[in-house]
């Protein structure tokens, strides 16, 4: 069925074997992406996917700022 | 009343031939293929029942439109698809102008005469397609992402080797982390964007990009790029 872009599916980390890491950055739907700066901590945060958006680009643009 | 019924039924049409469209070209994940679908039917369900004889023009597009927005929000409500919001809202946002400009070319046609009819043709094209390959995937891309700056606990993820990765042993690199899951069908497309994201870093030894699979400890796709020496 059409369930486009940024649809995302529920999740718990506590039953999933991702456990610390979905935790730690508070994984709760599907597709998501987390990005951490140099000093380790949480600066951006990708929640679904679609392709018109064509995420490598949006997304090294933000990671060179990162940088 | 037999007409409004109609009206209805062929904005039904048009969203069940968006619907057909979407599903034979399989380009469901992606919005735009989608709105440009939807644009086009509407536009022409509109254009063929707004007949500026019959008069309500306003009443025919209402209905039109309301044919297509009545089961995506249906379908909405009961999450079945159509769920993402802002998705919803474009969908609704396209198939009321397009029908609205089906409605205008027929009424300018019959009042101005066909150059007038034509002109706004060609402007409503540059419109809709600016809206849907330009402005909409921005809305989207500003939509996805959020800014924040937050300290997490320190985690550790477990690689296909067995091998932990501690969290804190990432500092002074930008590390990007994917969460995704076979079972879920935009990940499985969101692959590929993460796969390129890679290959651009692969030289750049201050990025990280993993991609975690659910089920799996700390799986990564098998282009994952190569590590800096002792690092696992």
């Amino acid at each position: 069925m059409l369930n486009p872009a940024i649809d995302s599916f529920g999740i718990s980390p506590d039953e999933d074997s991702w456990g610390p890491a979905a935790k730690s950055l508070g994984v709760t739907s599907l597709p998501a992406l987390y990005v951490l700066d140099r000093s380790g901590e949480l600066r951006i945060i990708h929640l679904g996917f679609d392709s018109s958006e064509q995420l490598s680009k949006s997304l090294s643009r933000r990671i060179d700022k990162l940088l | 009343m037999g007409r409004a019924v109609l009206d209805l039924v062929w904005g039904l049409i048009a969203f069940v031939m968006v619907l057909a469209v979407s599903f034979i070209t399989r380009q469901h994940q992606d919005i735009r293929s989608f709105l440009m679908a939807t644009c086009v039917a509407f536009f022409a369900a509109a254009l063929l029942r707004a007949n500026p004889r019959r008069g309500r023009l306003w009443l025919t597009v209402l209905l039109v439109a309301l044919g297509g927005i009545v089961p995506v929000v249906t379908m909405n409500r009961l999450g079945i698809a159509f769920t993402a919001e802002i998705f919803i809202a474009s969908f609704l946002v396209m198939s009321v102008c397009a029908s609205i400009l089906g409605m205008g070319i027929r009424w300018l046609n019959a009042r101005a005469g066909t150059r007038y009819a034509a002109a706004l043709g060609c402007l409503s094209a540059i419109a809709i397609l600016a809206a849907v390959f330009v402005a909409i995937p921005r809305w989207i891309e500003s939509g996805a992402y959020h800014s924040v700056n937050q300290e997490i606990t320190p985690f550790s993820i477990e690689t296909l080797t067995g091998k932990k990765l501690y969290s804190e042993d990432w500092k002074g690199r930008v590390v990007v982390i994917s969460f995704w899951a076979t079972w879920c069908t935009p990940c499985e497309t969101e692959l590929p964007e993460i796969a390129a994201l890679q290959a651009k870093y692969r030289d750049n030894p201050n990025v990280l990009i993993f991609a975690l699979n659910s089920g799996n400890h700390g799986k990564r796709p098998p282009e994952r790029r190569p590590t800096s020496p002792g690092e696992i």
